[in-house]
């Protein structure tokens, strides 16, 4: 991690490449730029950046292609940006490594907080604890207990396991077979309304109105984030 | 037109996947007695009428209402049709839970759809009816022998026993002799069949009980009702030598038909299962004797008795490898007479399978006096065929006679006992060719031509000497054994040219089928075959897209079919039997129509007009012709499907390629447009926030614009296919709220949610773009700080999401025009694309739900969609 605030962004549209240049150098961000597959690749290997926004719709190579080849040696956070509709390129991407992604168009502030969240998030990997705590919530993950304003919350191990792994991934997004695979285990991959009944359960012991959640928030089409802000 | 093949495309992959065993059949109820007066008809009502007032949708078949108790006279009647008979067409079309039906046994009067009551009720469980009828013991077929024997009274209607074997349920009406005789005694019982006399003799107690045991050895058969589901298991997984096995041999005698029925009896009696095993020979039938197989073939089946069919010469053997294979623990046989002095021949064929499979129990029957049986040479083949015609008569004598006059010069030169082998020669020649009469005729003639011309005393048919004699024995005896055996080897020569012929036939079939292509060259090939093999005209009737009878797309008609033609086609294509001549359904016809069936679907029927029925042989190359026809048939259709449906896909491509790249180049434009007015919000002075925060509100605008043209290019293609998923109804709407928060800031949120709402099965993407658009609708038109309600119901797998405001609502001449494209009401603010109801409406059906709008008195609109209720498993 050479340089804390370098951001390499791949996207083959040049007025998205200025103003996400503008906005970023605003905040203090070095950007660099790159309009194409082969150009990104190169200037990723040699500025190894902080985090890529990476394009799927890409002119030379499918934007998956790159994100395999990225993930191979970058470990950093890597953020797709996609048009709205392309649920299944998302859910590919975020299985092959992709740490997050934005539909365009999208806020700046919804930009910048999710570079934010997801550089913290390969911080706090390196250094996690055995309790995690989120405002009012906090997890021991070594006593398999949760509590909620210090009152132990009654948890099967099934939601305890889904309340873990997705507070261990906080800002994250978890796809559902990703959460599917972990909890249940492979041949359940295809099962997302298990996930569901037990994230619905689950809300209703953690949140504090779940029809609002503020923990657990879900991602059309594509899985669940946990929130680290309040 | 695109979208029409995609419905047909998705009907036909809906019916290949209902096969048989799939559509539901219904169950066969039996009300089992021992004759009439036990009260049968009674038990069945009652119990019909207890189902009835369970709420079980009971109907009555060969009632009246008048002969109806008063109890059940409730009960609904279907009344019989013209001809007096159950009006199955009626039934059908009524489709009960449940028909009652009296008297199982009965023919129905000509001119009916089938000639057996049976049959009848066949159809109506076919098309899964379920039906209570009853049964006595004097009308089972397996019964007629000791009927007719024993009693020496018939049944005027008798049933297949196979009926009472496969009917799901049994019920045994079991009364008292004595009581059946007192109220026989009493007047109770009134028969229609019988003479006072014959009353006198079948109420006799004797025959009552020899009734009664009947009944009871055939209950005790019923009750062990493992025994068929066990054989059918027996055929996947062996298990040897459980319990007995009956075999009983089929052949052309009339007689026959009598030891299959004892066989039966038998078989009742051991609780046992009955094979029947007939082997084809290359033996040739006469017509007489052809029909008699084919009817011990049938009775063979019709009383429940497992049909083998074997081909090949040695029948001997082939019997013992079924023996071997079915495991049969008993053969039965019928006592041969004892031989008479000239029978030295061979033992009897019995004797030498006896021998070779020693592991049997033999059942010997006795003779049967009754039937004078007539002794014949076993088979047609051994005996010497005197039938000819006049000229080959004619023929031979000439052909002899003028050779004689040729060897007449010789007579000086040669010894007479030359020309008399020559001539004996040229008769062994003609043996070749001439049937046994003309030879023996011939050599009469030439034996007096010799005797007079060549042997000394010349001129006389005197005989001098002992050896002459013996030269005229010869002459009768060495044509006639020629023939004999010329003739047996040319029996068989024609007999496996026949067998060559068909087995030709089929391999040339299956050869052509496999090169043809298309529909049409399938059944030009079809055609070929059917008129070369059994020299018939055919007529094939295909189904259409619509997988019913058409009339129209026949290819191959050289037979017309008129309109009640058409009709009996279309039963034979929906029940998939044949029925028509030579069949026992549709008889009157002069056509026999057999239904094409594939293993996967039907195909069409094909209809013939046989000259005489199908001989067993005959009709396993049928069968087999018939099949490849179906399947070559099925194969194109599949083909085409394939086609249909690869058109189908590479116009999908294209569509989602040109969409992707239209989309793409629309948003990124307004996306730019979007991101550099909030990048400049953040920097310039008053002013230029002020022009900025317009640019953004127009780009916003743009925005939504575009995505809901996108939307609704979707809808319109059709090709809009959701991805439904169960999820938890806080995922449609929490995001959606959240999304909008900023727009919703300024009204009175009132959601309400119910407390146990299942997982709904929607797509959520969609739903949530319902939701979005109507709460768009409702900020487009309803002044700020109103109130806006969201309510989701679930209730008999539907789930609704009623979105409301307590404003204005629509105007009442709106409300039919709300969901239509591009609609906007009269004086409404300016703001929407006009679009947003009818992607709302679009998304709703593309998940099989609709729409609706009202006024409570806000405005109202309502999202309904079925979702089942998920069963998790854990």
């Amino acid at each position: 991690m050479n340089n804390d605030k370098s951001i390499l962004i791949i996207d083959d549209e040049v007025q998205i490449r200025k103003l996400l240049t503008i906005t970023l150098e605003m905040h203090n961000y070095k950007v660099i730029v790159a309009s194409n597959a082969k150009e990104g690749l190169a200037a990723a290997a040699m500025f190894a950046p902080s985090t890529i926004l990476l394009d799927l719709g890409l002119p030379d190579t499918d934007g998956q292609q790159v994100l395999k080849q990225l993930r191979e040696w970058y470990t950093n956070p890597i953020i797709i940006l996609s048009a709205r509709t392309h649920e299944e390129e998302i859910i590919k991407s975020l299985d092959l490594g992709a740490n997050d992604y934005l539909t365009k168009p999208f806020h700046n502030g919804e930009l910048l907080a999710r570079i934010r969240s997801a550089q913290r998030s390969i911080q706090s990997n390196q250094e996690q604890s055995s309790v995690l705590t989120f405002g009012n919530l906090s997890i021991d993950l070594a006593n398999h207990l949760a509590k909620k304003n210090d009152d132990i919350l009654k948890l099967t191990s099934t939601e305890f396991s889904i309340l873990a792994l997705m507070a261990q991934n906080a800002g994250k997004v978890l796809t559902h077979q990703y959460i599917l695979k972990e909890v249940w285990g492979v041949p359940y991959q295809d099962q997302p309304q298990y996930l569901r009944v037990f994230i619905a359960q689950l809300r209703k012991k953690i949140e504090d109105d779940p029809s609002f959640p503020s923990f657990i928030v879900t991602e059309s089409g594509i899985g669940y984030r946990f929130c680290r802000e309040i | 037109m695109l979208t029409n093949t995609s419905l047909y495309a998705e009907k036909v992959s809906r019916e290949m996947l209902i096969s048989d065993s799939q559509k539901k059949h219904g169950d066969l109820t039996i009300f089992f007695g021992t004759c009439m007066g036990e009260g049968k008809t009674q038990a069945m009502l009652e119990k019909a009428y207890l189902h009835r007032q369970k709420g079980l949708d009971v109907v009555l078949g060969n009632f009246h209402p008048d002969s109806l108790s008063r109890r059940h006279a409730v009960m609904e009647c279907i009344l019989p049709n013209q001809s007096g008979e159950i009006d199955i067409e009626a039934i059908l079309q009524r489709s009960p839970g449940l028909v009652i039906i009296d008297e199982l046994a009965h023919n129905n009067s000509s001119g009916s759809r089938h000639k057996f009551r049976y049959q009848d009720i066949e159809e109506l469980l076919d098309n899964g009816i379920n039906v209570y009828t009853t049964l006595s013991v004097i009308q089972l077929e397996s019964n007629s022998y000791m009927m007719s024997n024993r009693i020496g009274i018939k049944a005027p209607y008798i049933v297949p026993d196979i009926f009472f074997e496969q009917a799901a349920q049994i019920i045994p009406i079991d009364c008292k002799i004595e009581e059946i005789i007192r109220r026989y005694n009493s007047g109770e019982i009134t028969t229609s069949f019988l003479t006072p006399e014959q009353e006198t003799i079948f109420f006799s107690l004797d025959n009552l009980t020899l009734l009664k045991k009947s009944f009871k050895k055939l209950i005790s058969f019923r009750k062990n009702e493992s025994i068929r589901q066990r054989i059918e298991a027996n055929k996947l997984e062996d298990i040897s030598r459980e319990g007995l096995r009956l075999l009983v041999h089929i052949d052309e005698k009339p007689k026959t038909e009598r030891i299959i029925q004892r066989a039966k009896e038998l078989s009742y009696t051991m609780g046992a299962p009955l094979f029947a095993v007939y082997v084809y020979t290359s033996d040739n039938l006469s017509n007489t004797e052809q029909d008699q197989l084919n009817k011990n073939i049938r009775l063979a089946y019709r009383l429940g008795a497992y049909v083998i069919r074997m081909t090949g010469d040695n029948w001997i053997s082939e019997m013992s490898s079924v023996i071997k294979k079915e495991k049969i623990t008993h053969l039965i046989l019928e006592r041969e007479p004892y031989k008479k002095w000239y029978q030295l021949r061979t033992p009897y064929p019995f004797e030498k399978l006896i021998k070779k499979c020693e592991d049997i129990d033999i059942y010997i029957l006795s003779k049967e006096s009754s039937i004078k049986r007539k002794r014949k040479i076993d088979t047609a083949i051994k005996r010497p065929n005197f039938t000819a015609s006049l000229t080959n008569y004619v023929t031979s004598i000439l052909i002899t006679i003028s050779f004689t006059i040729l060897l007449y010069p010789l007579i000086s030169w040669v010894h007479p006992q030359a020309v008399i082998y020559l001539c004996m020669i040229i008769l062994a020649i003609q043996s070749l060719f001439f049937t046994t009469g003309p030879i023996l005729t011939s050599a009469v003639v030439v034996a007096l031509i010799i005797d007079y011309f060549f042997t000394p005393p010349f001129g006389t048919f005197t005989l001098y000497r002992i050896n002459n004699l013996a030269m005229f024995g010869l002459f009768l005896s060495i044509p006639l054994i020629n023939s004999i055996f010329a003739n047996r080897l040319k029996r068989q020569e024609l007999m496996s040219r026949k067998r060559e012929q068909a087995t030709n036939t089929l391999l040339h079939l299956s050869k052509h089928m496999a090169f043809v292509s298309g529909i049409e060259e399938v059944l030009k090939v079809a055609d070929k075959a059917v008129k070369e093999s059994f020299d018939l005209d055919c007529t094939i009737i295909l189904k259409d897209q619509n997988d019913s009878l058409n009339k129209v797309p026949t290819f191959i008609q050289h037979l017309p079919i008129n309109e009640e033609e058409y009709e009996v086609a279309k039963w034979v294509f929906s029940n998939r039997k044949s029925a028509g001549r030579s069949t026992e359904t549709f008889m009157s016809e002069e056509k026999t129509f057999y239904p094409l069936n594939s293993v996967r679907m039907r195909m069409g029927v094909i209809a013939v007009k046989l000259k005489r029925p199908f001989s067993p042989h005959e009709e396993l190359i049928w069968l087999t012709l018939k099949r490849q026809i179906s399947n070559a048939l099925e194969r194109e259709y599949l083909n085409e499907l394939a086609t249909q449906t690869l058109l189908l896909q590479e116009s999908d491509k294209l569509y989602k390629t040109l969409f992707n790249s239209i989309s793409h180049e629309l948003r990124i434009p307004v996306a730019t447009i979007l991101t550099a007015s909030e990048t400049l919000s953040s920097i310039g002075n008053n002013m230029i926030k002020e022009i900025n925060n317009e640019i953004y509100t127009a780009g916003k605008r743009l925005h939504r614009l575009i995505e809901e043209l996108l939307s609704m290019s979707r809808v319109d293609s059709g090709r809009l296919s959701p991805r439904c998923e169960y999820y938890d109804i806080q995922d449609l709407i929490g995001p959606v709220l959240q999304q909008m928060k900023i727009e919703l800031s300024d009204y009175k949120l009132n959601i309400d949610i119910e407390e146990d709402t299942p997982l709904i099965n929607m797509d959520l993407v969609l739903m949530q773009q319902i939701l979005t658009n109507l709460l768009y609708n409702i900020i487009n038109y309803v002044p700020k700080q109103s109130q806006i309600n969201i309510k989701t119901h679930y209730e008999n797998s539907l789930f609704s999401m009623e979105v409301s405001d307590n404003g204005p609502g629509f105007n009442e001449e709106d409300l039919p025009h709300i969901f239509d494209k591009f609609y906007r009401g009269a004086h409404v603010p300016t703001g929407g694309s006009g679009l947003g109801l009818a992607i709302v409406k679009g998304y709703a059906e593309a998940m099989k739900g609709t729409a609706t709008a009202c006024n409570t008195p806000g405005a109202c609109i309502t999202v309904t969609i079925p979702s089942e209720i998920l069963i998790i498993k854990e």
